[in-house]
């Protein structure tokens, strides 16, 4: 967060250490984007502890999450994230949610307009 | 990646709300907010949200930065940009996530991803420099993105009107633009609200609860 930084005229970014959390093979994220739900199949257990990064994902996805917020919430860079999650869904550790139509109709809007005015 | 359909489940606690067996979790639905560096999208995305702001990274590879060159990429620093997001429950069918990023040439990438299925986006203005925000106009009229510009006015920075800075950001006359604070939760919740009346309004003028000027 930057909050309270003065602005720069560009930020130069952060250089980041290389991860290294092992992935078997090369899982497939491109069915994940930020906002995709994930929910654990099962709590983490005795044996995850040596994995603190999934550990972490299996507690933090007890109820459905979206990509986005797992990331941030586990401190990893989005791309390693879903690096993970997809591995995890592989290994059935994790399950893709479900919700209806990804277009937000107009009883959508709807919704939208009341819960802001409401906020 | 496994199935959409042969995965889905329901949560191993039975607890929380919208996640029982068979049950649907909420839509989600995504709203961008862009403009420059400290222009105040932290500042946005916080004062609206359910949930203190979170902040991811996305890394930034040299690929990413569009230089052709892969040759030894993983011996070449890597920097990130941050991404903050926050949510509001809207009710039990809609969850509502705001993400706020840079909208700087070289995150693109970043916002490609973004912008995929988002609702529509708020455009923060900075009174001390409007050109800022100029790269992030762009990049919704390209792509027909709904948008609204919202003009965070800064201590000591020329005061500007809504027509003057129409004319200077050079949107068309149909797009909303806000004299607004990101500090304040109404004024935010404002520049919502008038980004989801304009993608009303886009999508059938007849349905827009009110004409737009
Ligand atoms: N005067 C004024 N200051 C603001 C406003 N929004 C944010 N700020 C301040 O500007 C600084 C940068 O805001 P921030 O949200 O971090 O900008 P970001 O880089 O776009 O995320 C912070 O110190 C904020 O308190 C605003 O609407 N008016
Ligand atoms: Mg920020």
């Amino acid at each position: 967060m930057d909050a309270g930084r003065a602005a720069p005229e560009s930020d130069p970014g952060r250089l980041v250490r290389p991860f290294a959390i092992g992935v078997d093979g090369a899982p497939a994220t491109s069915g994940l984007d930020l906002l995709t739900r994930v929910v654990a199949r099962r709590p983490p257990g005795d044996d995850d502890h040596m994995r603190p990064e999934r550990e972490s994902l299996l507690r933090l996805a007890a109820q459905p999450q979206s990509v986005a917020e797992l990331a941030a919430l586990v401190g990893l860079p989005l791309s390693v994230a879903k690096l993970l999650i997809a591995d995890m869904i592989e290994s059935r550790d994790l399950a893709l949610c479900t919700s209806a139509s990804a277009v937000p109709g107009d009883d959508v809007l709807h919704m939208l307009l009341d819960g802001l005015r409401a906020l | 990646m496994a199935s959409a359909d042969s995965d889905n489940v329901a949560p191993h606690s039975g607890a929380g709300s919208g996640a029982e067996p068979g049950g649907q979790i909420p839509l989600a639905v995504k709203i961008l907010v862009a403009g420059g560096f400290g222009v105040g999208k932290t500042t946005m995305v916080g004062s609206v949200s359910e949930i203190a702001p979170l902040s991811t990274e996305e890394v930034m590879t040299e690929a990413s930065m569009g230089v052709d060159d892969l040759g030894g990429v993983e011996d070449k620093s890597t920097t990130t940009v941050a991404l903050d997001f926050g949510r509001i429950t809207v009710n039990q069918q809609v969850v509502l996530y705001l993400f706020g990023t840079p909208g700087q040439g070289r995150f693109w990438f970043m916002w490609d991803e973004l912008a995929e299925g988002a609702l529509g986006a708020v455009v923060l203005a900075d009174t001390r420099r409007l050109d800022t925000c100029f790269p992030a106009v762009d990049f919704f009229e390209r792509r027909r993105i709904p948008f609204v510009v919202a003009v965070n006015r800064f201590e000591g920075a020329h005061d500007y009107g809504v027509e003057e800075v129409r004319e200077a950001v050079d949107v068309s006359a149909d797009v909303p633009i806000l004299l607004a604070d990101a500090r304040d939760r109404q004024s935010s919740k404002s520049a919502l609200l008038a980004l989801v009346e304009h993608v009303m309004h886009r999508r059938s003028p007849a349905m827009s609860a009110r004409p737009l000027p």
